[in-house]
């Protein structure tokens, strides 16, 4: 008989059956029965046993086909029904979840907050890595998009490229398109109030190639830029500003610079250009006519151009780089005498980001960030798996009972795993809000500057899948020990041995050495927020060495206008008469810079005095130029000597003002008047007429450095700043100085209008502080958090641990105040020695802050005092806690519950 | 006589029928069928087996290897409460559907119209 109608179905197949069927054996098995006991009872009635096989055969009809047909109607049986039992497991345990966490609210509540934080911080670096690194430009073909540098090997960074340099780069068949484009500043004159706007003056074929969307009319093209026409497409945020959002603005012309455009379009909210830090007002096309072409668009050595392109279709980056570099080869042989050295990046778009000269170190810095910032994820994930511990300890009894019961371990682990993805997941969710928040919260930071740079980290659905990423990885991570701990402990262990799981005396250590950890860090971030919250303070009071209150400031630059330079100073002396005529103003002065301002100059300045000990290149110095009202006005004031005066004249030999400290360094031991100094870059002598006090000029936290100021009926300059002074309120000065410009020139804008205190608020002075206060704030808050959540997480596990030991002090009379003592100790000795290495670690650290602090010294003992308090406390509220569970224990139930 | 092809359906109240005798594996459902209807009924034996799996699956009938008086392992089918509602309420489908063919039969004779006036 052949083997296949020989064999029954082995009885071993019984036991693998417990795990679930096995379809194929079981359908064979039972279709050769059948076919067995047919021939069977044929080979009785006669038949010979192979005639028998054959007859049964057929009256079975086809086997084979009815073979896979029941295979296949019993496996995908079998499918279906692990499927429902899988998913009706999963729901059982999210309402076991559900049901348990909602009988631990307080334990929820930290564990979810706890998470928040960790993955919030994740999220919003995240959100930042996101905008500089990953998200491509809301345009069409974004993923194409390159941008190009001119690049001198020698000296290695990615520069700006010249037009012929770049008319050479678009002929290449690598780019589907080609553009360039440079930001500039001009003058808007729109219904007799002129303004200062920030514009991108571009090649005829930008709109071509960023294919922004528009709101109203279109973008420029080549046509425009090759007959030099002079038109204008408007940013939809300046259009909505300042046109009041017109919809019937196109056709319209407006005059910049004096010169009448006409508006073609309004771009859609949202384009930015390919360099999204900068938000233009509008874009005009470069004059690429080859009558009117601009002087600079034919000079080879002029590299002032951004370049963006868009790669063609299947070429790739490698490929376009190849092209590139032969190209440059050609312009190196052709144009040695300019380029002789010269050579180009391409780059893919999001590798230039936020600037191409600037992008190179930025994967690595978003690197770093990550890695810091997972870092804090993982401590806040021991913290959670620490809580889960304590609390599994609690649990372990009731798991020891089920798993006794015969609850696999696998599924009570899993059980385990659902309770912290529900947390976990909780936690993701308020994690995106959080990073959504803080995101919002950094695009709102305005950079010191005057060009119109701002941030935008859109938080898209790449920040969200993160989150959620990071939700699951702490889901592992947090919840995967603890519960595998809790699953692999023998039930009768944890039954006999009263309910304790053996506590392993190394991990503890690793517990409390983590802890010790964070406290350590949260004290230096706190002492650091601390330094830099005392130093607001003390900035709002500050003494700078010059007036700060009751001044209006603005900005004009009269090369804007095309004035000869008669007409410049007869302007600027007509301007000051005017403003110093105005109803309450003290005095006005007019100077080049003003103090914390963003354009600074400096000068090798050296003298022939023989006393001082200066190296042979000189100092470096800051200068100023201004006229004589103000020292008066505007300070520092003179201590000797005198002003400029009207001598002081372009035909007069050239005199100066140096503050104290430049008379004391040049001159030691003797007068500093009538004596000279050479500015070494232009060989000019200057001859000291007066000595002014010190001032602040760079930094808050800058010790007195020399300074010197120029006159500027000696010096022609276009762009300056006019001060005014007065008792009353300077913001009621605007309308009056705007006033007085307009009817001057109503071309020339006014732009930078604000109070010097304002200045200083927002600007550079305090922005270094203010940022530090914002981050410190943050993360000093995050670090206390997550201190808090490990203190509070090794004590409860303590604790828990120890029910038996305090039951038993209790038993034998131990009072309430003692057996808290003896909890809250363990936390505040976890404490002391977080506080004395993070103290430690602050005084190391701070130093290198001290200039950016203003009032304060960077071993501020009250930022110390107040760190190590405020650990302190937290520590005590997070061991009294557990320490008052542990006292409220009733010695009889803890010791029989064992 | 000519053998009626089955409808789906038929074969499943025929093994309802037959396990309604006591539990019995797909060779004893196959043989008894064949018994009972003289083999008039043209049923392949194969065909029994996916209308069998198919009635577990739907919870009428339960299996279970046990072993036979040849000591063989065999899958052996048993009604549920499920599959004898059911049997109960196929029968009386059954019944309807056999009287009112019965009927048509019968009433071959007469005309449709010669119905329809009276």
């Amino acid at each position: 008989m052949p083997e296949s109608h020989s064999s029954t179905p082995p009885g071993w197949r019984r036991h693998l059956r417990f795990w679930g069927t096995n379809v194929r054996q079981d359908v064979d098995a039972e279709l050769r029965f059948h076919l067995d006991a047919r021939a069977d009872e044929l080979i009785a009635d006669g038949m010979l046993p192979e005639q028998a096989r054959l007859t049964a055969e057929r009256e079975f009809g086809d086997v084979g086909s009815v073979r896979r047909l029941v295979r296949a109607m019993d496996e995908q049986h079998a499918r279906r029904r692990r499927m429902h039992e899988w998913w009706g497991d999963a729901w059982g345990d999210v309402r076991y979840a559900v049901r348990s966490l909602r009988r631990a609210p307080g334990f929820v509540l930290v564990v979810v907050a706890t998470l928040t934080l960790g993955i919030g911080l994740n999220g919003t670096i995240f959100s930042l890595v996101n905008a500089y690194l990953i998200r491509p430009l809301p345009l069409p073909r974004a993923e194409r998009f390159v941008v190009m540098g001119s690049i001198d090997p020698g000296i290695g960074i990615p520069a700006e490229m010249s037009y012929p340099d770049y008319q050479d780069y678009r002929s290449l068949k690598v780019f589907s398109d080609l553009a360039a484009t440079v930001s500039t500043t001009a003058s808007l004159n729109e219904a007799g109030r002129a303004e200062r706007v920030w514009t991108e003056n571009t090649t005829g074929n930008y709109f071509q190639t960023l294919r922004p969307r528009m709101l109203l009319g279109r973008g420029y093209t080549d046509d425009e830029s090759t007959r030099g026409m002079r038109v204008i497409v408007l940013s939809h945020e300046y259009w909505r500003r300042k046109f009041a959002s017109d919809s019937a603005i196109v056709g319209k012309t407006i005059r910049l610079d004096g010169i009448g455009h006409v508006v073609l379009g309004v771009t859609a909210s949202g384009f930015r250009g390919f360099a999204p830090m900068i938000s233009s007002d509008g874009w005009t096309p470069l004059d690429e006519s080859p009558g009117a072409r601009a002087a600079r668009l034919s000079r080879r050595s002029d590299g002032f151009l951004n370049v963006v392109g868009v790669l063609a279709p299947g070429v790739s980056i490698e490929r376009a780089r190849s092209a590139v570099a032969a190209r440059a080869a050609h312009i190196r042989r052709d144009h040695p005498e300019t380029s002789k050295n010269i050579e180009a990046v391409v780059v893919p778009e999001t590798r230039a980001r936020p600037l191409l000269a600037i992008a190179q170190p930025v994967p690595l810095i978003s690197l770093v960030l990550m890695t810091l910032t997972l870092l804090v994820l993982v401590i806040a994930c021991v913290n959670v798996a620490n809580l889960l511990l304590a609390r599994g300890t609690v649990h372990q009894r009731e798991h020891a009972i089920r798993s006794a019961l015969g609850a696999g371990r696998w599924r009570l682990a899993r059980q385990a795993l659902t309770e912290v993805g529900l947390l976990s997941l909780a936690g993701g969710l308020g994690a995106f809000l959080l990073a959504r928040w803080a995101a919002g919260r950094m695009s709102g930071i305005r950079v010191a500057t005057d060009a119109p740079v701002s941030f935008e980290f859109p938080t898209d659905w790449r920040v969200f899948v993160f989150t959620l990423l990071a939700a699951l990885a702490t889901t592992v991570l947090a919840g995967l020990l603890p519960a595998l701990k809790n699953a692999n402990a023998p039930p009768q262990s944890v039954l006999s041995g009263g309910g304790r799981a053996v506590t392993d005396r190394s991990q503890h250590h690793v517990r409390s050495v983590l802890v010790i950890g964070q406290i350590a860090v949260s004290v230096l971030v706190l002492v650091a927020a601390g330094l830099f919250a005392r130093s607001m303070r003390a900035a709002q009071s500050m003494e700078l060495g010059f007036r700060t209150r009751g001044v209006l400031t603005a900005a004009f630059d009269v090369s804007m206008a095309n004035y000869d330079s008669v007409r410049r100073r007869s302007f600027q002396r007509e301007l000051l008469d005017r403003v110093q005529r105005l109803p309450g103003v003290e005095g006005a002065a007019l100077a080049a810079r003003i103090p914390f301002g963003y354009s600074n100059n400096t000068w090798r300045v050296a003298t022939a005095d023989r006393r001082s000990e200066l190296p042979e290149s000189g100092l470096s110095i800051f200068d100023n130029v201004v006229t004589p009202e103000y020292f008066r006005i505007m300070g520092p004031p003179l201590r000797r000597g005198r002003t400029f005066d009207a001598d002081d004249n372009t035909s007069a030999s050239r005199v100066a003002v140096v503050n104290e400290t430049m008379a004391r360094r040049f001159w030691p031991g003797g007068d500093a008047i009538g004596k000279t100094f050479t500015t070494l870059e232009n060989k000019a002598e200057y001859r000291v007429v007066g000595i002014a006090g010190d001032a602040k000029y760079m930094f808050l936290g800058e010790s007195p450095r020399p300074f010197f100021w120029r006159s500027l009926s000696q010096i022609d300059r276009g762009g300056l700043f006019v001060e005014i002074a007065t008792a009353g309120d300077p913001n009621a000065l605007e309308q009056p100085l705007r006033a007085i410009v307009h009817d001057l020139d109503p071309d020339l804008p006014l732009y930078d209008v604000r109070t010097m205190e304002e200045h200083l608020r927002n600007g550079r002075a305090m922005f270094a502080v203010k940022l530090g206060a914002m981050f410190g704030g943050a993360f000093a808050l995050l670090a206390l958090s997550l201190a808090a959540v490990g203190v509070y997480g090794v004590i409860s596990y303590s604790v828990s641990h120890r029910t038996r030991e305090i039951g038993i002090r209790i038993a034998l009379g131990a009072r309430v105040a003692s057996v808290m003592r003896l909890v809250v100790g363990q936390g505040l000795a976890l404490a002391a020695v977080g506080v004395l290495v993070g103290a430690g670690l602050a005084f190391a650290v701070t130093r290198v802050m001290a200039t950016l602090l203003y009032g304060v010294r960077p071993n501020d003992p009250i930022a110390f005092g107040g760190a190590v308090l405020v650990l302190a406390a937290i520590t005590a509220i997070a061991s009294w806690v557990p320490a008052r569970r542990a006292a409220r224990l009733n010695p009889v139930r803890a010791l029989r519950a064992e | 006589m000519a053998s009626i092809d089955l409808l789906q359906g038929t074969l499943e109240f025929l093994i309802l029928r037959t396990l309604n005798w006591g539990p019995q594996h797909g060779f004893g459902v196959a043989k008894w069928i064949r018994t009972v209807t003289d083999d008039r009924l043209k049923i392949e034996d194969g065909a029994l087996y996916p209308a069998l799996h198919r009635m577990e699956q739907k919870g009428w009938i339960t299996a279970e290897w046990t072993l036979t008086e040849n000591n063989r392992q065999a899958k052996v089918y048993e009604l549920t409460a499920k599959g004898r509602k059911q049997l109960t309420a196929q029968t009386s489908a059954w019944v309807g559907y056999v009287d009112a063919v019965k009927q048509i039969i019968a009433a071959s004779t007469i005309r449709p119209e010669a119905k329809a006036r009276a």
